[in-house]
């Protein structure tokens, strides 16, 4: 175990500065900025104008009104940033033949997908942290309710894990970076219009089963600020089933190669 | 240390090893030589555990590489073909990160990353971005993670590609100084490499063995030695007689032909007779002949390789 932890913490590390050292990284961090700070400078003009609010329908809440429907479309931003992000994390290294390298020192297979995936999870916690200046100038220029903020960002979080771990799943799946992009965001997509597809054609099982099974609908009821036990497992289970995968296809590229 | 048994690879359709057997002893160096295409990588991807046989069996220190490969990786130190090293870290940060994954203690991995460094010609470079060096140093770098921790077993795959010749040669003296130390398994184009570091060579082509022996004696199982002699004086028939009754050779082994008004005799010996130069010396001044030359031709090992390539000669018993 302490082997374990070593190995995922040198793999880590490694992999978080290579991220953070990369120009992409930073530009798609100040696209990712740009497009929040719009969105909250249009939702916060609505907010405060009264003939707005009324003209929208906008509530009086500045929780409700500004914070939940920004993140509620950060959510949207992070599930574009996220592929561009986890591309590289095994299809380069594929590329470059360092994976087998890696292969054959004494570094598990689990050890090197945790130490990838906490890595990309934590990248996304950079993009999640600089839109942390948009609670703290509400709360200048508000009252926001702070519990429903901590939430959000807990909501964003969990599923920028679980986007995390499905993209690296798909970047193990090949050895170049845009194939590995195209079929993450081809698999969110398909994620994202399950539940419209099944309301489209009311199909009941398939409404009930996308209750369940997209991510959406477990990330709704925490930006609502609405901490559901069975949401945050929800998250765990997905993010653990697709690292599963991800170990499973590099050992296997040691018996099928 | 390695002992391979009919070991097969299949791609599909394409056979990449067809019952591949062989066995490397303890400390010994061992090159393993082969045509592009002939199977050379497949083997060592086997050994290394990347990649599975399709029959046959593989064992590295009494593991099998099959089922227990973790095992083996702590006994390996592996360089792929093109030297796959992360450039954007430094050279010293990259051996430590190494260091981690092969579990070498904290206590020990500033003096092993000193001692590797210092090993490979690295210390002058050690705080600079690996993308920042020479493809040479880059090599470099590659072997140096494979030194670390003193692995058993070391696996090297072209090592000495992209090296001007200074550089081979330093890199040929530090494999050279391994031997008896730990086992290496070298695959290389380069021959001249071979015979300045290997102590034993393994030939194949088409996935199959075709040579396998000590450097020193692998020309004499392959090709078969044998000695050449320029007599002045005597006549052909006359000549061969005495070389055939003085070394105890059958006549079919000797041919005799005139060159520049003297007789050139060569002797195909078989392999382990004793050495009968002397006794057909002492037997052409006898004689009256003058002896002009006396020399034992022995095969480079760029003669055995394209023999062995191109003959297909199966393995001496």
């Amino acid at each position: 175990m302490k082997s374990f932890l070593r190995h995922t913490r040198l793999i880590a590390w490694r992999e978080f500065r290579l991220l953070l050292g990369t120009p992409m990284f930073w530009v798609l961090t100040g696209v990712f900025f740009l497009a929040a700070a719009l969105v909250y400078i249009s939702l916060i003009i609505g907010f405060s104008d009264p003939t707005l609010r009324e003209e929208n329908n906008i509530k009086a809440d500045v929780t409700i009104a500004v914070i939940h429907d920004l993140f509620y479309i950060l959510h949207f931003f992070l599930m574009v940033q996220v592929p561009m992000l986890t591309m590289r994390a095994f299809a380069e290294e594929r590329r470059q033949n360092s994976l087998a390298l890696l292969q054959t020192t004494p570094a598990s297979e689990w050890a090197i997908v945790a130490g990838k995936f906490i890595a990309n999870a934590g990248a996304m916690l950079v993009y999640l942290g600089v839109t942390l200046v948009f609670p703290l100038m509400t709360e200048y220029l508000s009252d926001p309710q702070w519990p429903v903020i901590g939430s959000c960002y807990v909501a964003l979080a969990l599923a920028s894990c679980g986007y995390v771990a499905l993209g690296m799943f798909f970047s193990s799946l090949t050895d170049s970076q845009v194939i590995a992009a195209v079929l993450t965001y081809v698999a969110l997509f398909v994620m994202l219009i399950f539940a419209g597809v099944a309301d489209a054609f009311g199909i009941e099982g398939l409404l009930r089963l996308s209750e369940h099974l997209t991510l959406m609908a477990h990330v709704k009821g925490f930006l609502e600020g609405n901490v559901a036990l069975v949401d945050a497992a929800y998250f765990v289970v997905f993010s653990f089933v697709f690292l599963f995968f991800a170990v499973r296809q590099i050992e296997s590229l040691r018996w099928r190669s | 240390m390695i002992d391979v048994r009919n070991l097969s690879k299949f791609y599909g359709a394409t056979r990449s090893l067809d019952g591949l057997t062989f066995s490397v002893p303890e400390g010994e160096v061992l090159g393993l030589l082969g045509p592009n295409g002939a199977g050379k990588t497949t083997a060592m991807r086997i050994l290394t555990g990347q990649t599975r046989a399709t029959s046959g069996s593989a064992r590295v220190a009494g593991f099998d590489v099959a089922t227990e490969h973790l095992k083996i990786r702590r006994l390996l130190g592996y360089l792929p073909e093109d030297s796959p090293v992360y450039p954007e870290m430094r050279v010293e940060e990259y051996l430590k990160m190494m260091a981690g994954l092969k579990d070498l203690p904290a206590t020990h991995m500033k003096r092993e990353i000193d001692r590797v460094l210092d090993e490979t010609n690295l210390l002058g470079v050690r705080r600079r971005l690996i993308g920042n060096l020479s493809k040479g140093n880059r090599q470099r770098v590659g072997i140096a993670q494979a030194l670390l921790g003193d692995p058993a077993l070391l696996v090297l795959d072209e090592p000495t590609v992209g090296l001007d010749p200074k550089q081979i040669a330093e890199v040929c003296e530090l494999i050279r100084s391994m031997r008896g130390e730990r086992t290496v398994i070298l695959s290389t184009h380069i021959l001249s490499n071979v015979s300045m570091t290997c102590s034993c060579v393994v030939i194949i082509k088409d996935g199959r063995l075709v040579a396998e022996g000590p450097v020193e004696t692998i020309g004499d199982r392959v090709r078969g030695r044998r000695l050449v002699l320029r007599v002045r004086g005597g006549e052909e028939n006359g000549v061969r007689s005495a070389v055939a009754s003085a070394g105890g050779f059958p006549p079919e082994a000797i041919e005799v032909s005139t060159v520049d008004a003297m007789l050139r005799v060569a002797v195909a010996v078989e392999s382990g007779t004793e050495d009968k130069r002397a006794a057909i010396a002492r037997r052409i001044v006898e004689e009256g002949w003058e002896l002009i030359e006396l020399t034992e031709d022995r095969a480079t090992l760029e003669d055995i390789f394209l023999h062995a390539t191109a003959s297909g000669v199966e393995r001496p018993a």
